[in-house]
């Protein structure tokens, strides 16, 4: 193949891989998803990005941008095939400047070994997703990543201030390095949650924030999760911004008890409230929670702290654990409500599995109104997938009508495309502006036509 | 344990490549346990073919079970990489050379076996016991007195490491069976085996008042769940140092001959890392696995049972 002999032209060989186990390994990332590319290059930087782009725009072969691998909905599976650039090669961190409050990093920087090098700075970067010790920001900024610290910081879009983004016809920097910009459209924010679909990126500005002085985290069961909800909604009301509020039902507390042996209570419900800040604030602010809940404790100890959210990390994988023949996979997995419908939402989801057979964990972040459910089903089982998909559809027309949307953090890719709220017209218009040959991760969101159950990575 | 459900239980989280991100030799997904998960996958459920890449990127793996540490799931990564090597047709030539080794000499290095003394205990000397200590040990049994039979053999777990099945030898009865090799251990669990650090944990030594670092070995500790007795004995003699990452979460030192064999310059990366930490921290490594130590000796280090033999004061 012309264009194959091209880019090993132009690729040192040890970073280029085409043999069938490679293939295949590379195919997966962490969704229910699996296809093969028919090549994978691992790029060392942003010149070797675009002569790649530039070849795959001319011979019209699909490019798709891998992290680590941690997608949930099939972002980085090449279901058309083409060339799979693995970006964890590019993880260099150029700079730190806490004066002008930015850092500039390579799209395989490791999210962890971000905030590890910021820390010595004493700063951060907020967005926390649940795989921060392995995701990259690349993989991030793709699909407009958060996670538990969303409540009170906000997702990866609010810190991205500029970018570098390998489109069809060329390198281009969009946005700055300023805090502000009113200078033109804010084209570094339509490339974050493009999930691959209009160019690739080689660089990203990423503004700081100072790391809080004091954390302390809560853990506080119920026996009803309406009760639960009535719980989140007068913390947000009195004012009080945590810097996360999370829930987990009955079914998630099981399967962390069971993988874990973590010891949670054993409740319908259970409440995770972090309080973050200056040390007088923090205190003060659990003084006023005490008033409203008695009996409530928080902790500050690291270890314990890190233990209460291990227990709220492991809650996705643990599931895989529930029940002999079921596993856990990634299906309606971060639909998001008002945070007041929360309670609604997992009793309506739970209706919902009764009626098709099936189990669902419920859990996330009430504070923001994104929950994750999570399909425990015997995955070896066509009717049980057939069954899944049905109770998806019926869940997100829940979602619909509670006023929410399909994805808060996780993405679209393909296990969602069907629920996707953002205008397709519109981006299917963006898209083929900016490409036109339609080589950049070619299949996804909108122009995902399928069944969410194809592509199956379970035999 | 049937490895095909355990894989779909895997949800491909990648949680596990947490301790590889400073592992600088992960060039690929393959180099990442959940990369080796979805190849034992495609290979069992057939959708990729065995080839020689195949055969390497399954055995590029030592079994230490660090990455389980990092999976939420309790996925049993080390069984799928293992399980899946027992299905393979084709051996690495370096693992082809020990396997005919053993088939010939009982020892993995073509190397004559022994016995000696005799008594109601027994030493066992593994392969790579003997070729590292065998007078250090015989030294060491002469000196306490003790009743004590010296067996040379090869156990042979290092070879079910890299998938080959054997019968399983038998042991002759004895009190109490002693081993310096967590290989051995293993594969001879059944007769209740203990570590030499077990053995003579109860015992005095002289003190030097240097600082010994312990590097836990992955298979006496993630497998056996021996922890402390090493450090017993360490304390007794200088000053305990630990390792940034120690006990289940200790780093594997590279040293597992049989990955070794195939793998000599990712297992010589590893052995600098740790050797590296230990010299920033100005102390000796302490080995208690002769795997360890025959990959670590070209550093500041000593194996435990050295360290008994020269520092023994009364048994």
């Amino acid at each position: 193949m012309e264009w194959l002999n091209k880019i090993i032209n132009e690729i040192d060989g040890s970073r280029i891989f085409l043999k069938e186990s490679d293939l295949y390994a590379y195919g997966f990332d962490a969704s229910i998803h699996h296809a093969m590319p028919d090549i994978v290059i691992k790029p060392k930087n942003a010149e070797e990005v675009e002569k790649i782009v530039k070849i795959a725009n001319e011979y019209r072969i699909p490019v798709i941008a891998r992290g680590a691998g941690t997608a949930l909905c099939g972002q980085a599976v090449p279901v058309h095939g083409g060339i799979l650039l693995d970006m964890t090669g590019m993880n260099r961190i150029k700079e730190i400047n806490v004066n002008d409050l930015y850092c500039v990093v390579e799209p395989g920087v490791i999210y962890a070994s971000l905030n590890e090098e910021l820390a010595k700075y004493g700063f951060f970067f907020p967005p926390t997703p649940g795989s921060g010790d392995v995701c990259t920001i690349g993989g991030m900024i793709a699909v407009n990543a958060s996670g538990a610290r969303a409540i009170k910081y906000g997702a990866t879009r609010d810190y991205v201030l500029g970018l570098e983004v390998v489109f069809p016809y060329g390198r281009k920097r969009l946005g700055g390095t300023t805090l502000k910009n009113s200078s033109g459209y804010q084209l570094e924010r339509i490339i974050v949650g493009s999930e691959g679909t209009l160019g690739i990126i080689t660089e990203a500005t990423i503004r700081l924030a100072p790391l809080p002085e004091k954390r302390a985290v809560a853990l506080l069961p119920f026996n009803d999760v309406i009760d639960a909800g009535k719980c989140v909604s007068k913390i947000i009301s009195s004012g009080i911004l945590p810097s996360s509020l999370e829930i987990m039902d009955s079914i998630c507390i099981k399967a962390v008890n069971k993988a874990m042996k973590l010891e949670l209570p054993e409740a319908e419900a259970l409440l995770f409230i972090e309080l973050d800040g200056k040390e007088s604030e923090v205190k003060e602010e659990i003084e006023k929670i005490k008033k409203m809940f008695k009996g409530i404790e928080f902790t500050d100890d690291e270890k314990e702290m890190q233990k209460l959210w291990k227990g709220r990390k492991g809650i996705l994988p643990s599931l895989s654990r529930y029940g002999d023949d079921m596993v856990s996979v990634s299906l309606a997995d971060d639909m998001c409500v008002p945070i007041s419908k929360i309670p609604e939402a997992i009793n309506e989801f739970q209706k919902i599995a009764k009626k098709y057979g099936i189990i669902v964990g419920t859990y996330g972040h009430a504070g923001d109104g994104n929950l994750h459910t999570k399909f425990l089903l015997n995955p070896r089982d066509e009717k049980s997938w057939k069954n899944a998909e049905r109770a998806v559809d019926e869940i997100y027309k829940t979602v619909k009508k509670l006023g929410g949307l399909a994805s808060g953090e996780h993405g679209i890719g393909i296990t969602k495309a069907p629920w996707m709220d953002e205008d397709a017209e519109t981006m299917e218009k963006i898209k083929k502006a900016i490409d036109p040959n339609n080589i950049m991760n070619p299949g996804k969101m909108m122009q995902w036509k399928r069944s969410i159950i194809s592509h199956l990575r379970y035999k | 344990m049937e490895i095909y459900d355990e894989i779909l239980c895997c949800t491909a989280c990648g949680f596990c490549k947490k301790p590889y991100y400073s592992y600088r030799f992960a060039q690929k997904e393959s180099d990442f346990p959940k990369g080796k998960i979805m190849i034992a996958y495609g290979l069992i459920n057939g959708e990729i073919k065995e080839d020689m890449n195949l055969v390497r990127i399954l055995q590029d793996c030592s079994l230490c079970r660090r990455c389980e540490e990092d999976c939420p799931s309790n996925i049993k990564i080390a069984e799928i990489i293992n399980g899946a090597r027992y299905k393979l047709k084709n051996l690495l030539p370096e693992h082809k050379k020990i396997y005919e080794n053993f088939q010939k000499y009982d020892n993995i290095f073509g190397e004559e076996n022994f016995s000696y003394g005799d008594g109601k205990n027994a030493f066992f000397m593994g392969c790579l016991v003997k070729k590292e200590m065998k007078d250090v040990i015989i030294s060491l049994f002469d000196r306490i007195g003790e009743d004590i039979k010296i067996i040379s053999q090869c156990c042979g777990y290092p070879l079910r490491k890299i998938g080959i099945n054997f019968k399983k030898k038998k042991l002759e009865d004895y009190e109490k069976i002693i081993f310096s090799c967590p290989n051995g251990m293993i594969e001879f669990n059944e007769y209740k085996p203990i570590h030499i650090s077990q053995f003579f944990s109860n015992c005095s030594f002289k003190r030097d008042g240097k600082n010994y670092i312990y590097h836990d070995s992955a298979f006496l500790g993630r497998y056996l769940k021996i922890y402390e007795e090493p450090r017993e004995i360490i304390k007794k003699i200088g000053n305990l140092v630990e390792f940034k990452e120690n006990r289940k979460m200790a780093r594997w030192c590279g040293g597992e001959i049989e990955y070794k064999i195939a793998f000599p310059e990712k297992a010589d990366e590893l052995a600098k890392y740790l050797a590296k930490e230990a010299k920033e921290k100005n102390a000796t490594i302490v080995t208690s696995s002769p795997h360890c130590y025959s990959h670590l000796k070209d550093y500041d280090a000593i194996d435990l049972t050295q360290l008994i033999e020269e520092k023994l004061k009364n048994f």
